[in-house]
């Protein structure tokens, strides 16, 4: 019989996973808020999610970053510099931008809307599957980051030449917010939801139930 | 387990699911809330939640030790790729190195104060940071030690991880080495190799600090 935490009373401490009853407000051990779910978490990860979604239109559409050679400006925009990648013939390459950059930050978007969604209507989909995704997702996070050095990288050791000037575009800080942003939404979204549908609420009540019915019966 | 004194009254839960094992912990499982209970793990043993997989705890030995030693060395290789050039371009027949502070400050000159300030941060301060916590963290939890006022510091190590981007970082070198392979010969420097290990040691150092047994040794350390 698999029984929640919140079923018996307790709560886990978020900093370190120190059992405590639900009276409590401050962590014992280390002194941490304690919380039985991340208070208003959907609330909080559609919100971030959303300015998340909103930072994605001008880390695409403006340039990430500009060069300056014999007196011409050229800008170029994330997916720019993957298709240039694609035609100098450095598939790999391209291929990583375009996952990292491109793919990753509107997929972890649209995944964590998804698990809020399931959570917040209570759908009925593999608790298990769930919570691979999430991780998933957690995991990915900071890797989007990586285009945002490629811009530090370069700049620094183009301009060390005298001959090209590379400049950091508006996009780097745009792109860096929607990075954060999903990270921040990530964190939020207490994946203890997920195992919280109404079946489990059921369960929960009738094995209440059952036990206030075992510790009457001796009187 | 009742010599804790903040845990002896709690712990009356997990008698019922016979806990012959001496020093087992009830727990709940951080990502599905399950009630269960945390074994004591022997070095190189790993507990994962019976629901849904989760790794409750990895226990290693001499956890402090190991950590320390590796923040250490971290940090030695830190110093290495801040003070040898990270990437040397030739180009025109014109060679020049790059340090690893430049990626900063030639973003700064040109007014890109926000950027230049996250790449710092993730980069090179966040990782800083939380190799010098774990020196002291670890330094007093080898000693059997443990203050009141470094709750705070160990609350920062641990709300801290995943935001140092160290590896990340690495990747992005790689990246831009081919980016700029057609239009002029770049060499990696010492600092990179430097930088390189550094991130490898900084990934090992945290993860030594294994959370369950951190917080367990924090208590130990406080209250026997």
């Amino acid at each position: 019989m698999t029984m929640r935490a919140r079923d018996a009373g307790f709560q886990s401490c978020h900093t370190c996973l120190a059992l405590v009853p639900v009276e409590e407000s401050i962590c014992p051990r280390c002194h941490s808020r304690l919380h039985v779910r991340i208070p208003n978490s959907l609330q909080r990860t559609v919100a971030l999610l959303i300015a998340a979604a909103i930072l994605y239109v001008p880390a695409n559409v403006l340039p990430i970053m500009t060069t300056d050679q014999f007196g011409r400006s050229t800008d170029s925009t994330i997916l720019g510099g993957v298709i240039l990648l694609w035609n100098m013939g450095s598939y790999p390459v391209a291929i990583v931008i375009l996952v990292a950059s491109v793919l990753v930050p509107i997929g972890k978007i649209l995944t964590v809307a998804a698990l809020c969604w399931t959570v917040g209507s209570g759908q009925a989909v593999s608790a298990r599957q769930r919570i691979t995704l999430y991780r998933l997702t957690e995991f990915i996070g900071k890797w989007s980051m990586v285009d945002v050095f490629v811009v530090a990288i370069l700049v620094a050791l183009i301009q060390i030449t005298g001959i090209i000037v590379i400049r950091p575009g508006a996009a780097a800080l745009a792109f860096a917010g929607v990075v954060i942003v999903t990270m921040l939404a990530a964190e939020s979204f207490d994946p203890r939801l997920i195992w919280d549908g109404p079946e489990e609420d059921a369960a929960a009540v009738t094995a209440n139930a059952a036990n206030n019915a075992a510790t009457e019966e001796p009187t | 387990m009742t010599k804790h004194p903040f845990l002896a009254g709690w712990v009356s839960l997990a008698s019922d699911a016979a806990s012959s094992v001496s020093d087992a912990r009830p727990i709940a499982c951080p990502d599905c809330d399950l009630l269960t209970e945390l074994p004591v793990l022997a070095p190189g043993q790993l507990a994962r939640c019976p629901r849904c997989g989760h790794v409750l705890s990895v226990a290693y030995e001499n956890p402090f030790s190991r950590a320390l030693a590796l923040a250490v060395a971290a940090l030695a290789m830190l110093a290495l790729a801040l003070a040898f050039p990270f990437l040397s371009i030739t180009a025109s027949g014109i060679s020049n190195g790059m340090t690893l502070i430049q990626t900063v400050s030639y973003l700064a000159s040109y007014g890109a104060n926000g950027i230049a300030f996250l790449v710092f941060m993730f980069v090179i301060l966040v990782p800083v940071f939380m190799l010098l916590l774990i020196l002291l963290l670890a330094g007093f939890l080898k000693a059997g030690r443990f203050h009141q006022r470094l709750l705070a510091p160990a609350r920062w190590l641990f709300h801290l991880n995943g935001w140092a981007m160290v590896e990340v970082f690495a990747i992005g070198v790689i990246v831009s080495l081919v980016k700029l392979a057609a239009m002029a010969k770049v060499e990696l420097g010492i600092a990179f190799w430097a930088y390189l290990a550094f991130s490898l040691l900084f990934l090992m150092a945290f993860s030594s600090l294994d959370r369950a047994a951190f917080w367990l040794a924090v208590e130990r350390a406080r209250y026997s």
